[in-house]
């Protein structure tokens, strides 16, 4: 077989980079059309001279490559109105008009996606209870990871409030990580820029709905990532900081506390809830509760958020609900 | 690492740089004719080793002596070649200038030798201007493997220049999301009694206590789960690498290492981790130019050992 390998991955999440090759030996060529899919640019093309390459539509003409027998391809995609999409890459080894030899492969590019299913007008509580009936009914009808914010909006009457031990927690596990973090940084020379990356992440909640945020920590984040990735000393290093952070500030918080934060922060179908310990204060009093839901995927793109219409809650006594406890993640009305 | 260009010092910082300081050193190496040269990479180790395979003109005497100008080799060895004995004191390390070669110190029998010198590679970077990687960073739901590739960027001027390049033990990181699974399996009623005891215990109002107090008790009774924490510590043990390396398999790429690893967009979680942060290794040379690995996630296996860890009869819907 001339062609050893040529790879094209599966499927990827809409706004990856997909990365794809070609290893070849003993074809006689002289020009090879590599037709991409429509959702994508190229980013990045290994191995192929400036000069060598053109790109006019969705075909790369590739002229000659430096050295024979490869060529790495770089596409990047963005995120589509479709949920999933499925695309083919073919590539033509040409000799003359005549195609000498032929490879495809397909890729299906999938996103995260939320799908209002139920909101009721009136929520009931009874002792602190809602009936799973009752419920606001969401469902990701995509195939990625959503990761949520539910946020009060301006003219709410019932206000998200993040439980006090929640938030001394939080205070004391950022004081404790900060520190430590002082400490290893000596250690890192040259550094210095991501330690304060590391400060940024630990000291800001992530929001979804500010946009300009969301782009300084992606940014900051997938620096993070890579460097971690690259350095194995700082990814231990951070981890025992983190852990160290954590431990520390244990008193606050308990761990069967921590464990149900644990299972009810991840839903059906990846949904991921950043703030579900958060609550609403409810009262015999009837009063309008109006939400908006961020949300983003694990790449962290930008999507529009949503906003409920206002649902009026009444309790039959004073009580404090965390906000998971208004939802129903089934997909079912 | 400096070295001397047009008189002025100036550090490594990609693979260009190694090839210009090959073009310096063979300049220098007159008095020689060097057969073969290599570059070993070790990601892992931080290193890069340049290795030359060299033909000794004994007739030259004006170049007996060759100053090398790396200053921060880590290890430096001349062999005679093919037999591979170490020639003592033919290299020496010199503040001044850097590795210095003597023709003196090397046996009149060995006409051919091996020169190796060992640096720390220079900066994180030096690796990403040379090859590109990339890891899947989640699969579709209904597949539990993650694809990774290495490829390098640019190969003529390595091959132009080289004879051969390694780069040995690339890392790659693959976050394996493992929240979903542990979700789908703890079975609901446990949730139920968790969230009981956790309210039982923050509540001050008395009949709201009692009426939890009794809802918890009757939960335990439903779970057969008295011990809350050590049940948590169970799932904990799974999720320990020693464990959780069972539920992995690596193809194309080696296994390296795995830790609990969390999401720093939540609040901070010690009990279980969100994730698994797996390291796989692959090596690159300039005959495969690019590769392909793929980390399986036996999902089911993993669920399945999950599932066990619970009492018969709460226990939701075994997966097959």
């Amino acid at each position: 077989m001339p062609v050893k390998s040529f790879f094209l991955p599966d499927n990827a999440l809409q706004g990856e980079e997909i990365p794809s090759y070609i290893l070849w030996k003993n074809l006689d060529y002289d020009k090879i059309l590599i037709k991409k899919f429509n959702c994508c640019d190229l980013k990045d093309i290994f191995n192929v001279n400036k000069e060598d390459y053109s790109v006019s539509d969705n075909i790369i003409t590739i002229n000659k490559v430096a050295v024979d027998g490869y060529i790495g391809l770089l596409f990047k995609t963005e995120r589509t109105k479709e949920i999933n999409i499925k695309e083919k890459l073919h590539v033509n080894f040409m000799k003359g008009e005549i195609s000498i030899c032929d490879l495809v492969a397909e890729i299906t590019l999938f996103k995260p996606e939320l799908e209002i299913i139920k909101v009721p007008e009136v929520i009931t509580v009874n002792n602190g209870m809602i009936d799973n009936k009752n419920k606001i009914s969401i469902s990701n009808i995509g195939d990625g990871t959503c990761r949520i914010v539910f946020k009060d909006k301006k003219e709410s009457e019932i206000k998200l409030t993040q439980p006090k031990r929640i938030k001394d927690f939080i205070e004391g596990y950022q004081k404790t990580f900060n520190e430590e973090l002082e400490l290893i940084s000596s250690k890192y020379v040259g550094l210095e820029s991501i330690f304060e990356d590391f400060r940024f992440i630990t000291n800001k909640f992530f929001d979804p709905s500010d946009e300009v945020l969301l782009k300084e920590y992606k940014e900051k984040y997938d620096r993070l990532e890579k460097i971690m990735d690259q350095n194995e000393d700082l990814a231990k290093d951070i981890l025992r900081v983190y852990v160290s952070a954590i431990f520390k500030n244990i008193h606050m918080i308990t761990v069967i506390e921590q464990f149900l934060d644990y299972l009810q922060s991840i839903q059906k179908n990846r949904v991921e809830l950043l703030n579900s310990l958060d609550t609403i204060e409810v009262n015999k009093e009837e009063r309008f509760l109006i939400l908006e839901i961020h949300y983003t995927d694990l790449l962290n793109n930008k999507i529009e958020p949503i906003i409920l219409k206002p649902i009026k809650i009444k309790s039959n006594k004073e009580t404090d609900i965390s906000i998971y406890n208004l939802f129903s993640w089934d997909g079912v009305e | 690492m400096s070295f001397e260009k047009d008189g002025i010092k100036f550090g490594i910082k990609d693979i260009g740089d190694i090839i210009e300081l090959w073009d310096k050193l063979t300049g220098r190496l007159k008095a020689f004719n060097i057969l073969s040269k290599s570059v070993i990479i070790n990601v892992s180790q931080g290193t890069y080793e340049l290795n030359a395979g060299i033909e000794i003109h004994r007739g030259m005497l004006f170049f007996r002596v060759v100053k090398i100008p790396i200053f921060n080799s880590i290890k430096t060895q001349i062999t005679t070649f093919p037999s591979f004995k170490p020639i003592d004191g033919s290299i020496i390390k010199d503040d001044v200038d850097g590795l210095i070669l003597s023709l003196d110190n090397i046996p009149e029998s060995a006409n051919n030798i091996l020169l190796s010198i060992r640096c720390p590679l220079p900066n994180t970077q030096f690796i990403e201007r040379l090859i590109h990687q990339t890891t899947q960073t989640e699969p579709k739901k209904d597949v539990t493997s993650y694809w990774m590739t290495a490829q390098f960027k640019h190969l003529e001027m390595l091959r132009k220049k080289m004879d051969s390049l390694n780069v040995d033990d690339l890392d790659f990181a693959v976050r394996v999301h493992i929240q979903q699974n542990i979700k789908d399996i703890i079975p609901p009623l446990l949730i139920k009694q968790l969230d009981v005891g956790t309210k039982l215990l923050q509540t001050r109002d008395r009949v709201q206590k009692q009426r939890l107090a009794l809802d918890h008790l009757r939960l335990t009774k439903s779970t057969n789960i008295i011990k809350e924490d050590e049940m948590i510590e169970k799932i904990q043990d799974l999720t320990k690498p020693k464990n959780f390396e069972n539920y992995l398999e690596v193809l194309g790429y080696r296994y390296y290492d795995c830790m609990q690893s969390g999401s720093l967009f939540h609040i901070p979680n010690f009990t279980i981790p969100t994730m698994m942060r797996v390291v796989t290794r692959t090596n690159l040379t300039l005959e495969d130019p690019a590769t392909k690995g793929e980390l399986r996630f036996k999902k089911k296996t993993f669920e399945n050992d999950l599932f066990d860890l619970f009492p018969k009869g709460l226990k939701k819907k075994k997966k097959s």
